[in-house]
């Protein structure tokens, strides 16, 4: 198999994947050595060996950052990339949570529970409030995060900046469409079967109706 | 075992051959490989090669010059002849107590 694939695989080939994979050194690395890289590539002789060299040279590059040239600059913008995934993750994280606080349970077996034990309601309670005030915190010291990448993203027309910022934007879209397509779903499909039953009664609804898409789909209809 | 200067890892030993073969002119990546391979018969792959590059540049044991066709040739600086020399003379030393174990075994 594997010499087939070297048979098969001219140098071309494999250049085209050592280019491919000088794209996962870092950016300051790049700027210093990716042309004479390349100058080498072409001249020596690539192996699927060489590309595993290549992928071990770029970890080692990620791994070792203080031996980069402008150091700081590239751990300014690491340090800023990783804050702008972690904002847009828990933007991400913030929207599954009001989605998943907006979802009543249509079985109430929850209510019985937790009025017989109060403690637990307490502990949901806190955690909301835990929840709210870490979304708010870090939304707090995001903004100026935000402003900071916009600004920098406009000044110096660097729009790929720009891309990580669209991962809130589509995962509201994401959970909207879901949210949807659930609603719609149900609808057309469950209502009619049992148009005049008691929709909250337990033994009415399938097993099916425990999984995420109908619930959520329930309860958008109120 | 007193501490030879030289301590980079896994590159350590492709360093040494690179200081080796720039002992005696500035090269360029790919001139290096083919040197290295011709007095030592190892062939390093280009992305070890850069590793060691970084490495020995960030300790100014190196410098580039400036890019002729893209290609920046490399050269020793007087803080790498040393290393070198300080290297050269352990080596020296070990392949001095080896011959003579060998001879007396």
């Amino acid at each position: 198999m594997q010499k087939r694939f070297f048979k098969q695989s001219g140098k071309g080939n494999f250049l085209i994947w050592a280019r491919w994979i000088l794209r996962f050194y870092p950016l300051a690395w790049r700027k210093r050595y990716a042309d004479e890289l390349v100058s080498v590539l072409q001249e020596h002789p690539i192996s699927l060996w060489t590309l595993l060299d290549l992928l071990r040279g770029a970890l080692d590059a990620h791994l070792h950052p203080d031996l980069l040239p402008k150091e700081i600059i590239t751990m300014t913008a690491r340090i800023r990339t990783s804050e702008i995934v972690i904002f847009c993750t828990f933007i991400l994280f913030g929207c599954l949570w009001f989605v998943v606080n907006g979802v009543r349970d249509p079985l109430s077996v929850w209510e019985p529970t937790v009025q017989a034990h109060p403690a637990i309601s307490l502990a949901d309670s806190v955690l909301n409030a835990a929840m709210g005030i870490a979304l708010l915190g870090l939304i707090v010291g995001g903004v100026p995060i935000l402003f900071g990448v916009l600004r920098h993203a406009f000044q110096n027309r660097q729009w790929r900046q720009l891309s990580l910022l669209s991962v809130p934007l589509v995962a509201l879209l994401l959970i909207v469409s879901y949210g949807l397509l659930a609603s719609g779903a149900w609808t057309q499909k469950t209502i009619p079967q049992n148009p005049n039953g008691p929709i909250d009664a337990p033994g009415d609804h399938p097993p099916v109706r425990l999984s995420a898409p109908a619930p959520c789909g329930y309860c958008w209809q109120y | 075992m007193p501490s030879n200067g030289l301590e980079l890892g896994r590159f350590t030993d492709v360093s040494l051959l690179i200081l080796l073969s720039l002992a005696n002119g500035s090269k360029h990546g790919y001139a290096l490989i083919e040197d290295i391979a011709h007095f030592s018969g190892t062939r390093f792959e280009p992305g070890t090669l850069y590793g060691a590059l970084m490495r020995l540049e960030s300790k100014g044991w190196i410098v580039a010059l400036q890019a002729q066709d893209r290609r920046h040739p490399y050269q020793l600086t007087q803080a790498g002849m040393d290393v070198l020399r300080q290297q050269m003379a352990t080596l020296q030393q070990i392949v001095d107590v080896g011959v003579q174990r060998l001879a007396i075994g």
